[in-house]
């Protein structure tokens, strides 16, 4: 299978440069910049509002940007899909009424300038067993995996999911990431957009997170998870105050409530040890890694955290 | 182009497997005519013309079940199909801008064929005689002026409000036929002066002009296009601003 350099060599899948979408005054997305290299399996995050599906609708040429380019394989997102670059599953939206599922998927096939096979469409997607099914009389879980096959009816070199896997069941959602899986083995680019987090922890080899319109981390889960702390170290020392911790390595953030001391640190062992060298006898240890979605809550707070701050500033002067 | 033509392929059978079309594109017209044209006087002429009325609601019932097939097939599924993000979908594929509106003008025009033709064969075999000649002009008269039905319902799917949709379709439907003589002969009065701004009219009338051998005048032929253009013309500004709120 061809990994398709459709854009000239080294061109990314998807390039952001200085996307701004506005609403009246609202600004759903603000100076969005980032770069997807190709084949690569991208998770996007972002709580709910933060300017996720308005950016995939400018990515698939569904909306236009306010100011600043998209480029999908170096061209115009609407080029690139009459290229035939692009396959993409919407978040919502009801199937085709009084056809089967056989015949919208022949459909899509022959919408693509590259077809695939459509029995081969029905086997990627996993849904050989519903082909003759009328496709506006399936489970939720079914519909999501006929969306996907929709998505990679042809042979695009970007895959765009907007929370592909919402409705289903975790067998559903199983035999759905298998396939998704194989998509990337084919070295495709896959986009997708989602509320698990764990699904991207064990998916995506990038992520990005954006928050309120901007890009607020952009990397490997492990980059995330540092970005956030790594880990959070938790004990109760009585009479210690904040400032005598501060100047503690690695730490990326400190609680102190009542007796317990709160810690996130990039690299644990150095944090604690200092803890024992400085001559503080913790008691009640705990330390516990972070997840992704640990770590999602913790960047997306520190965030909103900065903003309250910047405004309770502002309001003060 | 292939593209176009899978997607109006598709449309067609789809619109041949729905009971609603096939009962306001079939059914219905047939059952109003055997009911009109059945009955003791049908051999009467209609005032004013040289058409008895079984041949009158012949025409009358064809045209309203060409009304009904280019309405019905349109207006209600483009209104379901932008709703439920089928368009937004389309709009991710290859295929062209208007690639969508296309499938639907030509479904719904190879769907008033039959529409047309059941009543012809039902009032055939009624004893309605008619030259081949005058079969086959008043088939592409009424299949031609269907067209205007067609940009209307495609006006309506895209600019009415979707829960909307079926009561405008509806009364566009209803009234339209009521007005344009579909259901009885209009008889000169007000209805009539009304009726014949109408295409509803225009088509019946100039399918009975063709049969009757009249005068055909130009001053119907011009409001007929005129309707047509004008739903155009309004379809497709209804179908850009569809496309820009995306």
């Amino acid at each position: 299978m061809t990994t398709g350099v459709r854009g000239g060599p080294g061109s990314a899948a998807v390039t952001f440069e200085n996307v701004s979408k506005h609403y009246g005054q609202v600004k759903a997305v603000n100076e969005l910049s980032l770069e997807i290299p190709q084949a690569r399996t991208v998770a996007f995050l972002g709580p709910n509002g933060a300017g996720k599906s308005t950016s995939i609708d400018m990515l698939l040429g569904l909306r236009k940007p306010s100011s600043g380019t998209v480029r999908v394989f170096g061209k115009a997102p609407h080029d690139a899909i009459m290229a035939g670059h692009v396959g993409a599953m919407l978040q919502s939206g009801g199937l085709l009424s009084d056809v089967t599922v056989r015949e919208l998927l022949t459909l899509m096939t022959k919408l693509h300038p590259r077809p695939l096979p459509v029995d081969e469409v029905l086997k990627r997607a996993n849904i050989a067993d519903i082909a003759e099914r009328k496709a506006d009389k399936l489970s939720g879980g079914q519909t999501q995996r006929v969306r996907f096959a929709i998505a990679i009816a042809g042979d695009s070199d970007l895959i765009v999911l907007d929370e592909p896997t919402t409705g289903m069941d975790v067998e559903n959602r199983q035999i759905f990431w298998a396939a998704m899986k194989a998509q990337a083995e084919r070295g495709k680019t896959i986009l997708f957009a989602t509320h698990y987090l764990e699904e991207a922890d064990q998916i995506a080899d990038q992520v990005i997170v954006i928050n309120k319109g901007r890009l607020l981390a952009n990397g490997t889960v492990a980059d995330i998870k540092a970005q956030a702390g790594f880990q959070r170290i938790s004990f109760r020392l009585p009479g210690v105050s904040r400032d005598q911790l501060l100047m503690l390595p690695n730490v990326v953030s400190l609680d102190v409530l009542n007796d317990r001391v709160q810690i996130q640190t990039s690299d644990s062992d150095k944090t604690f040890y200092s803890i024992i060298d400085a001559g503080y006898r913790p008691e009640d240890i705990e330390i516990t890694a972070l997840g992704l979605e640990q770590a999602f809550v913790a960047i997306t707070q520190q965030d909103n955290g900065a903003d309250a701050h910047a405004e309770v500033v502002e309001d003060a002067r | 182009m292939t593209g176009v033509i899978a997607l109006t392929r598709l449309e067609i059978l789809r619109a041949l497997r729905n009971r609603r079309v096939m009962f306001f594109t079939i059914l219905y017209p047939t059952v109003l005519f055997l009911l009109t044209a059945g009955t003791a006087n049908s051999n009467k002429m209609v005032e004013g013309t040289h058409l008895s009325l079984r041949t009158y609601f012949l025409i009358a019932y064809a045209s309203f079940g060409a009304l009904g097939a280019a309405l019905t097939t349109n207006a209600q599924k483009i209104a379901t199909e932008r709703k439920e993000g089928w368009i937004r979908q389309l709009r991710l594929t290859a295929l062209p801008g208007n690639g969508y509106v296309i499938s639907k003008i030509g479904s719904a025009t190879l769907i008033t064929v039959p529409a047309i033709a059941i009543v012809f064969i039902v009032g055939g075999s009624m004893g309605v005689h008619l030259s081949a000649a005058k079969w086959v002009a008043a088939f592409l008269v009424l299949w031609a002026g269907a067209l205007a039905f067609t940009a209307l319902g495609i006006a309506i799917g895209y600019g009415v409000p979707q829960d909307s949709v079926q009561i405008v379709t509806i009364l566009v439907y209803v009234g339209g036929s009521f007005l344009g003589g579909q259901f009885f002969p209009l008889g000169g009065g007000v209805l009539e002066k009304v009726g014949k701004a109408l295409p509803t009219y225009q088509v019946r009338q100039l399918a009975q002009d063709v049969i009757t051998g009249t005068h055909v005048p130009s001053s119907g032929i011009a409001i007929l296009i005129a309707w047509t253009v004008g739903a155009s013309v309004l379809a497709a500004r209804m179908y850009r601003r569809g496309v820009d709120a995306g």
